[in-house]
């Protein structure tokens, strides 16, 4: 076994290992936003590794340039889609995509805008 | 067996929890679960079209990836609008 094999099985090992990881934590969380943090690892590090392990192997020819081709189609666009899913899922809990100005992070942070915030009517209904 | 087929085959079987989540839940949970079917059946077809040495086959696994993030988006789209 020569010292590109076992570069190239490394590769696919860290690429397989970080898919398998990813797939059972998005079936083990239970928030959209946080199961949405787990589709990068396979979109990036696993793709990253495995046209790695293309080029290694076949070096720049047909194959190793149509895996790199992939391998930007998937950067890419799993970033617009997942940025996309996340606004969707947004507008669908508040209504809207811009954050409003009463809107809070939490207890002891003020900020106005993020994923977890409340409007804060929904927050003045529920007090006494 | 070699080593890039071994591989696909493992990754096969991590299609079984985005299934699960594909299967249950809201629309939001279901669409974030069909995003990474997506994702683990391009990176399969890549590594089946390299194991099984057929060039070509190169093609499904782009075809794949340019379709699903394309259905993807327009679905988020329509899920967002009007479901």
């Amino acid at each position: 076994m020569t010292k590109t094999q076992i570069v190239i099985d490394l590769l696919l090992a860290i690429g397989v290992v970080s898919t398998v990881l990813s797939s059972l934590a998005l079936l083990l969380r239970k928030d959209l936003y946080e199961r949405l943090q787990y589709l990068f690892p396979p979109a990036t590090v696993t793709i990253i590794c495995f046209t790695a392990a293309v080029i290694l192997d076949k070096h720049l020819s047909q194959a190793g340039i149509k895996a790199l081709l992939i391998m930007i189609v998937m950067l890419a666009g799993n970033a617009v889609l997942t940025h996309a899913t996340a606004r969707a899922a947004r507008i669908r809990q508040f209504g809207r995509w811009l954050p409003d100005a009463t809107e809070v992070r939490g207890i002891n942070d003020e900020s106005n805008a993020g994923l977890n915030s409340r409007p804060i009517v929904d927050s003045a209904e529920e007090q006494p | 067996m070699n080593a890039w087929l071994i591989s696909a085959t493992v990754l096969l079987f991590t299609l079984i929890p985005a299934g699960i989540i594909a299967f249950r839940g809201d629309a939001m949970d279901r669409i974030v679960g069909l995003q990474m079917a997506a994702i683990i059946t391009t990176l399969s077809l890549m590594l089946l079209a390299h194991g099984f040495q057929r060039m070509p086959f190169y093609d499904i696994a782009l075809a794949s990836a340019l379709l699903s993030f394309g259905g993807g988006l327009v679905f988020v789209r329509f899920i967002e609008r009007w479901l």
